[in-house]
């Protein structure tokens, strides 16, 4: 695989903050991802109302709900969640996008045409609009959810392809590859799309952050991961009623949710500098 | 020293004046209440939606007959009445109140009461709220002060039925149905200003009205506040005065805040988890009574309710709020998970079964109550997936076409009992099944409760009441929770709040102290 080298500029320390920071937020969410698959402190689902809406406390780092379940444990469950719809969205959007992109670089004007308007219209709603919008046809649940933010993201990697390919057709290494009999797939496959990737990956981390705030919000409306599986969303549509009361219910589902997203953000930010194909040597 | 006395007595005089009027009720004042439900119309005879119900049943129309906060029939535009039977009916001969204008200046006569029931009976019209009244074989006048119905056998909740039923508000002769919806008029204590939908719905004292001093109240302002939080804020920040059915957990709110109050009741309205007894294996009385013991009503209170001394638990299809009919039942089918599982294993389920509870969006209440439901139902070995579903979707799926297994619901109960709590017995298809979703079917039920209709003796009606009660109960029909508490959250100032044992915002009643 060819990939042109590219050498790297000295970086100011705030860009690689950034990576660095969002690195270790993600890492750690990732981590107690892994961590609650086999332990969380208490059962996430049991509920125990003698000891419903109790404060931060020994027993309960981060406080009980309305039904008395452990809010730490259904934070760290709800880890799963959001990785796990953010993966599957982010997977669906890159592979059909990017596959679709690519064909329409390659393809003859009209069929370019055709499919970019296509998803021009998918595109101009807002992420949280389509996800609903496909949820409802769909129906309300955590497998529907995913595929319905998903589907919003194919226009996001297609035009991204699309643009990366036409830009690296004008290549010098790409002509040659042509000159030298290669086919149009390969040439994408074995030249065009290694070039690219770095922002495909950037793309990645900010739709994965996109994924994570549309999932809670249709788990808010009831229509994403059903009762009573734990997501941040639904947790903070559960604690409105308790805002007066017990303002904990709201606090943590909130700070868990900003902190994954700055987190990806941060990254994505970090990634976009440190792979910038602009800071490239000549290949 | 003469006139040292008549200034002592003067003043004296004066001082009982002022003492006297800080003890009555002061006159004026708008207040502003936040209601959770906005009306799609506001046509009592077109619609059936609870929100037009409670706002403008008693305040803008009026019927012949009213209930009291303790549940007894009073006159309002009929005086008095004479009941006589004759062959195969009976006559009931109403006289009513003279000198009653309508807020539109016209006088109120027994035309206007003609007209009303002539619309709510027209096919042509089909109004959602006529079916009670299908005994009514004739409407007279015999003057302008006097009418007469003429029912079909004895038509026992008849009565009931005039105070209560969502038709049954007098309306002016010739009004048209579609000018209605949108402007009501009637003989009530306010009359209707303007209706800003998503927004607000004026009222105003209605300077015409038939009873002396009533309301108190120049104005009120009904503003729509679906969200819970929000309308709280709205009491506290001073946007509101009052905010019609509080969830609990904010009543808890304003109980150490001394510039509120809140009014703790009932709704009338038993919360169940309704079982489609058509359904296997919810077919099999063993597996009911399992559900029945597997509930555990003082658990899901405490985990629904923010005070356990707010709810109260109810063992059949009638609330501890009805005063006339209920009977306390809670004690049939105490929590007892062990027996819950001898009587699954009995049935042919030892290790349990799944199946799917539907949870009605957006009744939160009733959404937790699911979820602790399923928790406890999980402990017997029962394995429940809870569904959410929108309110039209639940309408149609469960409601229409009996297509559940479990959900979770309230059903709203009035005082007369064939007003609501006869209707899930009594309609049923030709080979005798049942035409309601509770999918319940029991010929000695129906026949009780026909026999209940026709007679007039309370003493008899108590009793058939409470052997129906008793029998769907012992049949468990469904696993009966709780009757719904009621939070009425307001300013200290005001006064005069009673809720009613139906669902109708009593605003006449109301007024602002001084403070």
């Amino acid at each position: 695989m060819t990939l042109t080298r590219h050498s790297r500029r000295a970086r100011s320390p705030r860009q690689n903050i950034s990576f660095i920071i969002g690195a270790v937020i993600v890492g750690l969410i990732a981590l107690t991802a892994c961590i609650s698959l086999f332990y969380t402190p208490y059962d996430s689902i049991k509920m125990s109302i003698e000891d419903r809406l109790q404060g931060p406390s020994t027993a309960h780092l981060l406080g009980t709900d309305q039904y008395g379940r452990d809010i730490l444990s259904r934070i760290m469950e709800g880890t799963q969640n959001s990785i796990l719809v953010g993966v599957v969205a982010v997977g669906i959007g890159m592979s059909l996008g990017v596959l679709l992109g690519l064909w329409v670089a390659f393809s003859s004007g009209w069929v370019d045409e055709a499919v970019m308007r296509t998803m021009d219209v998918i595109y101009a709603f807002p992420a949280i609009l389509n996800a609903i919008l496909l949820v409802a046809i769909l129906g309300p649940g955590i497998v529907n959810a995913m595929i319905a933010i998903g589907i919003h993201n194919v226009p996001i990697f297609a035009r991204l392809t699309r643009g990366g390919v036409l830009r690296a057709r004008e290549e010098e290494y790409v002509l040659a590859a042509y000159s030298l009999g290669r086919r149009r797939w390969a040439v994408a496959w074995r030249h065009i799309l290694p070039n690219i990737l770095s922002s495909l990956i950037v793309q990645g981390t900010i739709q994965f952050a996109v994924a994570i705030l549309a999932e809670a919000a249709l788990s808010y409306l009831g229509l994403g991961t059903q009762l009573p599986y734990p997501s941040w969303g639904r947790m903070l549509r559960e604690a409105q009623t308790f805002m007066g009361l017990a303002p904990w219910l709201a606090i943590f589902p909130g700070l868990a949710i900003a902190s994954f997203v700055l987190g990806l953000n941060l990254l994505g930010d970090g990634l976009r500098d440190l792979l910038d194909p602009r800071l490239r040597g000549a290949g | 020293m003469r006139i040292t006395k008549w200034i002592g007595s003067t003043l004296f005089i004066i001082g009982i004046l002022i003492g006297g009027l800080t003890y009555a009720q002061s006159p004026g004042g708008t207040l502003r209440v936040a209601v959770q439900g906005e009306p799609l119309g506001l046509n009592l005879i077109l619609t059936p939606s609870a929100e037009t119900y409670q706002l403008i049943m008693y305040n803008v129309v009026e019927p012949l007959l009213r209930y009291t906060a303790e549940g007894e029939l009073t006159p309002l535009l009929a005086t008095s009445y004479e009941v006589e039977e004759l062959e195969g009916g009976t006559r009931y001969t109403f006289y009513l109140r003279s000198g009653v204008t309508f807020q539109n200046g016209e006088p109120f006569t027994a035309h206007d009461v003609k007209y009303t029931f002539d619309r709510l009976l027209d096919p042509a019209i089909a109004s959602p709220n006529a079916a009670p009244f299908s005994f009514l074989r004739g409407i007279e006048i015999l003057n302008n002060l006097i009418v007469r119905f003429v029912t079909e056998g004895k038509a026992a909740p008849f009565l009931g039925y005039l105070a209560s039923n969502k038709g049954a508000g007098i309306i002016p002769a010739g009004s048209g149905m579609e000018a209605l919806k949108t402007h009501p008029i009637g003989t009530g204590p306010f009359a209707f200003v303007e209706w800003v939908p998503g927004d607000h719905l004026t009222l105003m004292k209605n300077p015409h009205y038939w009873k002396e001093e009533s309301p108190y109240l120049d104005e009120v302002i009904v503003k729509f506040i679906p969200d819970q939080a929000a309308s709280l804020a709205a009491l506290r920040a001073g946007d509101v005065d009052m905010v019609d059915k509080m969830v609990s957990e904010n009543a808890l709110v304003l109980e150490s805040d001394p510039r509120f109050k809140f009014v703790a009741d009932w709704m009338n309205t038993p919360q169940l988890l309704a079982i489609n007894n058509a359904r296997p294996p919810f077919d099999n009385l063993l597996v009911r009574r399992a559900l029945c013991y597997a509930i555990d009503r003082d658990e899901i209170i405490a985990g629904t309710v923010a005070r356990p001394e707010w709810g109260r638990p109810i063992g059949s299809h009638m609330s501890p709020r009805n005063p006339l009919f209920y009977v306390d039942l809670v004690g049939m089918y105490p929590h007892d998970p062990e027996r819950a599982r001898q009587l699954l294993a009995q049935a042919g389920y030892p290790h349990g079964f799944q199946t799917t509870i539907y949870l009605p969006q957006p009744f939160e209440f009733h959404i937790r109550t699911g979820e602790i439901i399923a928790d406890q139902l999980r402990e017997v070995g029962i394995d429940c997936s809870l569904q959410v579903l929108e309110w039209g979707q639940w309408i149609e799926r469960v409601y229409r076409q009996w297509d559940y297994d479990l959900t979770v619901i309230g059903d709203d109960q009035g005082v007369e009992p064939a007003a609501n709590f006869t209707k899930p017995f009594e309609r049923v298809q030709a080979d005798g099944s049942s035409k309601y979703y509770f999918q319940y079917s029991n010929p000695f039920v129906r026949e009780l409760l026909s026999r209940g209709k026709e007679t007039f003796d309370t003493a008899e009606r108590k009793t058939i009441y409470a052997m129906v009660q008793t029998i769907i109960a012992s049949d468990a029909m469904a696993v009966w929770i709780q009757d719904i508490p009621h939070f009425e959250g307001m300013r200290s100032e005001v006064m005069g709040y009673r809720k009613l044992p139906i669902y109708v915002l009593d605003l006449a009643r109301l007024y602002l102290s001084d403070g």
